[in-house]
């Protein structure tokens, strides 16, 4: 007997020479060193295989877009790379214990299938390119994923993983990877998404790693589907709850759905608002759907002391109220430009004046534009506010088709073509659609406008070289007023 | 030294005292004076003959010879005794492999059978005769110690000739296989020289009663075990050191056994980078080999004819989605166990008749006896040597295979162990007609080669002549028709179950069509396609399993068809196809064949279906994929030719690194599948698609 001991030690010796597995993510500690900062179901992690490019940055993206709108408060957004298969994920969940309130897993990408990677050959034989990824591998390793959520008291939200046209056309085995999360109770359809868009130049090497552009795209995904949709992420208190409604009528503004926009204000406004966040895009709201005199109620309503800072939005639905505030106070410089641009105007629209008084209030309200425009070239504000005063112009100008092709450079799910006709047609008085448009543009604040030559001017870069993707650009430059971040785009997606 | 008391008792027991006891051969005067030239012949046979020029192609006839030289040695005793037991069992496995004969002679090549049955008969020959020829336990100590000395020289010299070839330092020693990653020597096997190597050191230790001086085996030994990084070979040697431990309850041996095992593991070395570095499922690969040979015992339990599983592997093999399997589906061809060899190939008498003779050799090797080097020595031997043929296909080696006879009755014969019944008399006529049938085969098979080898000479001169030169001297060509129809006849009377010679008729045919097109009209054309036609049904008929028969009428009618535009021709080219294809099912060649001239023939739909069968088998193929390509392109689908381009690309940098695989088949197959596929004209393609589709 001890002679085969003495031969299980020998093995076990030699087997302990053998290299462990990867060490276990540093997640865990993470969330864990945040145990004081992070109350019990204030995390969400989101976890992929790499796909999603550098994880704080996007996270930094989520956290600031929900906390802005309220949409989803209070909470820590997370971010995890997983290997496929992952060490046992109920390890990593519990280290973060019972902080999480949500775990949104992205499966599929090309790191899903060992070997696959149509730039680079693989390493080794034993690492052949192998596209028949096993189902029931996927299937265990959603399983493994669910029972550790459910073991922390996190709900699993299963999302399809980026894809760009490359990997269709080129790696068609995704789809298939796809359609099994599907089956396996997908929340968020992010391929779906993407697939929509694949005109879009948002993935670094065409396939499945996200750029700067596409983790922007899938922030504000993210969040029209919370919004959208309040089964997916169910609200935590009264205060999201009515963010949500007031989000959902704001993006149903922009979509251009009339009956629907009608519908989810109206609801909106029901109650009292609780913050003067809440206030404001009520306010904003309320111009629209109810009445100026109303809409200048609510912002009535709101605090007047030199002191207050309100949130954006605030010092501009006052001013246009009537009530005339310290510009300065504004915690937006975009909001203070617009505000001093429409006291100006506000003057050159006053038929009282003689027409020399109101000419040059036309003119300082001229300078006035130039400092928004200067500030935010390219937001939907800046050009409301551009249409308005060439609307005041003595003789009026025709603007109509100029500003059609200033807005068919950005990218068309800012604005439907409905409304943007629409307010070209209402002329100054498409002013109360600022506030709306203001409160609107919230979860866009910082990121980079985009727009189909944008995207033409990366491709051409990237599949044919850097002087393609400048020319493709330059001829553009040539019939309308481009971002200069684009050219700053162009110059670090062929670096 | 004195003769053990105890088969003295035993002699006394089963007999008169002092009368031969039948089965032993003991006391024999006769058999005494005989036991010199048999040596010879076996050292001749054993070290001398794999040390010889070209010995892996004079391997089988000069086995036939050696045992024919053997047996002769015994033609002047006219009475040989040899024990019931093995010699009933030898006698079933030869019936049972003529019923298997016959009935496999319907489905397989008959010239390769009765070739494989000739070895079998001389492993039963040499069996037999080693059993009459080894001294029993009452033979005195004096035939026991010239029989060790004699079986430790032979063994000696086989280590000694096997390592010299390794290390390839004689000059004129063939090895086989150079440049393989694994250590060959001249056996052509690494399986086989380790076991080889291990069992003759093991028993050569037991000979010299296991003397401290037999360590120095250990230098020249260890070295070559683990450059053959044959994981049978040392399981086998360590698994009998395991049963020799634990019958002699020695601690050193089990000891040593440990450390050994860890030693290998912890020391880098050949065998255990192997080991690490095989592939995921290659573990596997025994049992599903062993499966398949059951599935085919359980189809045809009168066996399908000695040597010809490697014909029925291809087709029964569930290698595909393991490239390093389906690369050499038709170079495995073992069952790797030798009762399984005999269940399949000999039928299931032969294997039963094996497994008895495991029971009864078994019984009587683990019986306690006396100490007795010669009777250890070789039972140790013949374990290693058995072990190993139970995991690899050593029985299909003759030297590897006639030592463990040779060991096996060594051991046997000095077995304390009593036979209940008389031994057998093996009479002197039955003998000599072995002696002359063995050596009329050889010869007969050197004649017949000699004129298929002329014959195959012609026909490769006429084949790659220049068609236009010939075609104008009209009577050189007519005369050269005439001595390649002379050698043709010739052939076939010599050897008329040889495929190999309708099949050089055929290719002689078709290229006397190439130049009937140039010269002459069509009649004599059709006169040629039939006969033809005809020399390879005949071929066909000798040899029905094998697949690239109809794959060369496939070609013929696919070339006939191109060049006269006959449609029927891509019928029958189909028709040759399917056959190639339900002879060997695996075959990525025959199905890229097919898609090609599918696509062609304006059957897109069907090479598509072909070209994903191909990809399911062999999903690495960078011709394939090119091919596929060209083929969606020219059809407009775009995306679905860019998948293609970027899999060949993928597949042909996998292919690049396939090459390094040791494996020599697929070394080969990744060659070919590689001819033809230009990398910057793939690179080219992805790109000017990638700019056509995402711009």
């Amino acid at each position: 007997m001890r002679l085969y001991a003495g031969l299980l030690v020998v093995l076990a010796v030699a087997t302990g020479l053998v290299p462990a597995g990867p060490a276990p993510s540093r997640l865990g500690e993470a969330l864990a060193g945040d145990a004081v900062v992070v109350p019990k179901g204030s995390a969400i992690l989101l976890v992929d295989s790499g796909g999603l490019g550098p994880g704080a940055t996007l996270v930094a993206s989520l956290e600031r877009v929900f906390e802005s709108t309220g949409v989803i408060t209070d909470t820590r957004w997370m971010h995890h790379r997983a290997f496929v298969p992952s060490p046992d994920p109920t390890v990593l969940l519990r280290a973060a214990g019972g902080r999480l309130r949500a775990v949104v897993l992205v499966v599929g990408g090309l790191d899903w299938f060992p070997g696959v990677d149509p730039v680079r050959p693989s390493g080794s034989v034993a690492q052949r390119i192998q596209r028949d990824l096993d189902p029931a591998l996927v299937v265990e390793e959603i399983a493994r994923w669910r029972l550790a959520a459910d073991r922390v008291g996190a709900s699993l939200l299963l999302a399809t993983a980026p894809l760009g046209v490359g990997a269709r056309i080129e790696v068609p085995e995704t789809l298939e990877l796809e359609e099994l999360v599907r089956a396996a109770g997908c929340a968020l359809d992010l391929a779906g998404s993407f697939r929509a868009r694949e005109d879009r130049e948002e993935f670094v090497d065409g396939f499945d790693t996200l750029n700067d552009l596409g983790r922007q795209a899938l922030v504000r995904h993210v969040y029209d589907e919370v919004v959208a949709r309040p089964g997916l992420l169910p609200a935590r208190d009264p205060a999201e709850e009515a963010a949500r409604r007031e989000a959902r009528a704001l993006n149903a503004l922009l979509a251009g759905d009339h009956e629907a926009f009608q519908t989810a204000a109206q609801a909106a406004l029901r109650g009292e608002a609780a913050s003067p966040e809440h206030a404001v895009r009520r306010a904003a709201l309320s111009l629209l759907v109810e009445s100026p005199a109303r809409a200048a109620e609510r912002w009535a309503a709101l605090p007047a002391t030199p002191d207050f800072v309100g949130p954006t939005g605030h010092l501009f639905g006052r001013w246009l109220a009537g009530h005339e505030e310290d510009v300065d106070l504004a915690r937006d410089p975009f909001e203070s430009a617009l505000t001093r641009w429409l006291g100006a105007l506000g003057l050159a629209a006053d038929v009282q004046r003689s027409d020399e008084d109101r000419a040059a209030a036309l003119l300082v309200a001229r300078a006035r534009l130039d400092e928004v425009s200067v500030l935010a070239p390219h937001r939907l504000e800046t050009w409301i506010a551009r249409q308005v005063v060439a609307g005041l112009e003595q003789p009026p100008r025709r603007v109509r088709g100029e500003a059609l092709a200033d807005l068919s450079s950005l990218d068309r799910d800012l604005l439907s073509m409905d409304l943007a006709q629409r307010l070209l047609d209402e002329g100054p008085t498409a002013l109360r659609w600022l506030p709306a448009l203001l409160a609107a543009s919230g979860p866009r604040q910082g990121m980079t406008p985009t727009g189909p030559g944008l995207h033409d001017a990366l491709r051409r870069a990237r599949l044919i070289g850097p002087g393609a993707g400048l020319r493709r650009l330059r001829m553009q430059g040539e019939s309308s007023t481009l971002p200069a971040e684009w050219s700053r785009l162009l110059a670090e997606s062929v670096r | 030294m004195t003769a053990p008391a105890a088969p003295v008792a035993l002699a006394t027991r089963n007999g008169a005292p002092g009368a031969a006891r039948p089965g032993t051969g003991s006391s024999d005067p006769a058999l005494a004076r005989w036991s010199s030239w048999p040596w010879l012949v076996l050292g001749l046979l054993l070290v001398v003959h794999p040390a010889t020029p070209g010995y892996a192609r004079s391997m089988a006839p000069g086995y036939l010879i050696g045992v024919a030289l053997l047996v002769a040695t015994s033609l002047g005793l006219r009475r040989l005794v040899v024990p019931r037991a093995p010699t009933a069992a030898a006698v079933a496995v030869l019936v049972s492999g003529l019923v298997a004969i016959f009935v496999g002679s319907q489905r397989f090549p008959l010239e390769p059978m009765l070739l494989t049955f000739a070895t079998g008969l001389a492993h039963a020959a040499l069996w037999l005769t080693a059993l009459a020829l080894l001294p029993g336990p009452d033979d005195g100590a004096a035939r026991s110690r010239s029989t060790r000395r004699r079986l430790t020289a032979i063994l000696l010299g086989v280590i000694a000739v096997q390592g010299l070839a390794v290390l390839g330092v004689v000059e004129g020693l063939q090895v086989v296989g150079a440049g393989s990653p694994r250590a060959l020597g001249s056996l052509g096997n690494p399986n086989l020289l380790g076991a080889t190597v291990g069992a003759a050191a093991l028993a050569l230790a037991a000979f010299d009663r296991w003397r401290r001086r037999t360590l120095l085996l250990l230098p020249l030994v260890l070295p070559i075990l683990l450059a053959t990084q044959s994981r049978g070979a040392v399981a086998a040697l360590l698994a009998v050191l395991v049963v020799l431990g634990l019958r002699r309850r020695a601690l050193p041996t089990l000891v040593a056994v440990g450390v050994a095992l860890a030693l290998l593991t912890v020391i880098p070395n050949p065998l255990r980078d192997r080991v690490q570095h095989l592939d995921d499922d290659h573990a596997f690969s025994r049992p599903m080999l062993w499966s398949t040979a059951v599935a085919t015992v359980a189809d045809t339990p009168l066996g399908i004819g000695p040597g010809n599983y490697r014909h029925a592997f291809p087709v029964r093999a569930p290698v595909a989605g393991r490239p390093w399997l389906v690369h050499q589906r038709h170079a495995v061809g073992l069952t790797h166990n030798v009762f399984l060899t005999l269940f399949a190939e000999w039928g299931l008498l032969a294997g039963g008749a094996a497994l008895l003779l495991t029971l009864w050799a078994a019984r009587r090797l683990l019986a306690r006896g006396p100490p007795d080097p010669l009777r250890q020595g070789a039972s140790l031997g013949a374990g290693v040597l058995f072990a190993e043929m139970q995991v690899d296909g050593l029985e299909q080696n003759a030297l590897g295979f006639a030592l463990f006879l040779l060991l096996l009755a060594a051991a046997l014969k000095r077995c304390a162990v009593p036979d209940r019944r008389p031994g057998a008399i093996w009479p002197a006529a039955l003998r000599a007609a072995l002696v002359v049938g063995l050596i009329a085969l050889v010869g007969w098979r050197q004649w017949s080669l000699s004129a298929t080898a002329d014959l195959r000479d012609a026909v490769a001169s006429y084949v790659s002549a220049d068609a236009g030169d010939v075609g104008a001297a009209t009577d050189d060509a007519r005369a050269e028709v005439e001595v390649i129809t002379e050698l043709l006849a010739r052939a076939q009377g010599r050897n008329p179950i040889s495929p190999e010679i309708p099949v050089l008729a055929f290719k002689f045919h078709e290229a006397q069509l190439a130049r009937l097109d140039l010269a002459t009209g069509a009649g004599r054309a059709q006169a040629t396609i039939v006969d033809a036609v005809a020399a390879l049904e005949r071929a066909r008929a000798l040899s029905p399993s094998d697949p690239t028969l109809p794959g060369l009428l496939a070609r013929f009618w696919i070339r006939l068809g191109r060049g006269r535009g006959d449609p029927r021709s891509f019928d029958l080219y189909q028709q040759a196809m399917s056959e190639v294809l339900r002879l060997d099912p695996l075959s990525v060649e025959a199905r890229l064949d097919l898609a090609q001239e599918c696509w062609r023939a304006g059957q897109p739909a069907r090479a598509r279906r072909l070209f994903d069968a191909l990809f399911a088998i062999e999903p690495d193929h960078p011709g394939a994929w090119w091919m596929l390509g060209r083929f969606e392109e020219a059809e407009g689908r775009h995306a679905a030719a860019l998948y293609a381009y970027v899999r060949s690309e993928e597949a042909v940098h996998n292919a690049r690194l396939g090459l390094g695989v040791s494996h020599p088949r697929t070394q080969a197959f990744y060659e070919k599948a590689l001819e033809g596929v230009d990398l910057n004209a793939v690179r080219r393609r992805i790109h000017v698609l990638r700019r056509e589709l995402y711009l």
